[in-house]
């Protein structure tokens, strides 16, 4: 059951990266933003899902359907790699540095605020109950 | 546009599926499953996006199959717990991740550039 669950998960995590990510292209953007504005949603989402969605659902089957099949799928290391490539091909390297920076820091930022959201609205939860 | 999509979602639970088979079994006090998961998928993207293919080979090979193969938000989740639990390990895994997953990505890129 668990691997139905995953497999649905990675199913809507893809397709919906690529309706984003065909949604936010712009043909003449020098910086591959739909990569990193899916990155860092997902990247947040996943720090509130691991403090609050997850307690909110409880079913382990489910939790790891949102959290490894949706959130794992949704986000992408291999697009975020491979247009690093293209741009120092293209020798932007300026702009290469840039996304590096971008995505890897605030990456981590995004996880953290997620996490901290999680924590915040459950004690708040915790306090009306 | 349909077709597109089902190409996406076909590839999309398999990459899913693989990803988490893999790190079952490689993760442990370190996440080798994600690492090496990330490293090979950005290899083959790499090697991928210049051969290309038919479009709905390549929707559901390098958006659907490899997209959700690899994964960023893991990654991002792991550094933070790992930073928690061993300072040390997670300079390792930074390290590792970036220099060797842009080596694989250009690996795959340089080899398609020859073919």
């Amino acid at each position: 059951m668990k691997y139905v669950s995953i497999a649905v998960g990675g199913m809507l995590g893809a397709v919906l990266r690529f309706w984003v990510g065909i949604a936010l292209y712009q043909p003449h953007a020098p910086f591959p933003f739909p990569t990193l504005v899916i990155n860092l949603i997902g990247s947040f989402i996943l720090g509130w899902f691991v403090v609050q969605g997850s307690q909110l659902i409880r079913n382990r089957t489910l939790v790891l359907g949102v959290q490894t099949g949706f959130l794992g799928s949704f986000t992408t290391f291999s697009a975020f790699s491979i247009e690093l490539i293209l741009l120092m091909d293209q020798g932007l390297y300026a702009i290469a540095i840039q996304y590096f920076l971008i995505s890897t820091i605030m990456g981590i930022g995004a996880v953290l605020l997620g996490m901290k959201c999680g924590s915040v609205l459950l004690g708040k939860e915790g306090a009306e109950q | 546009m349909i077709i597109t999509t089902i190409a996406v979602a076909a590839g999309g639970a398999f990459g899913a599926l693989v990803r988490y088979m893999v790190s079952e079994r490689l993760n442990s006090d370190f996440p080798w499953g994600t690492f090496f998961v990330n490293m090979i998928g950005s290899f083959l993207l790499g090697l991928y996006i210049t051969i290309g293919g038919p479009d709905v080979l390549n929707s559901m090979y390098a958006a659907g199959f490899l997209g959700a193969l690899t994964t960023f938000s893991t990654l991002q989740f792991e550094l933070v717990t790992l930073y928690k639990k061993d300072k040390r390990k997670v300079l390792y895994y930074l390290v590792l991740t970036y220099t060797l997953g842009l080596t694989a990505a250009w690996t795959g890129y340089l080899i398609a550039a020859k073919i």
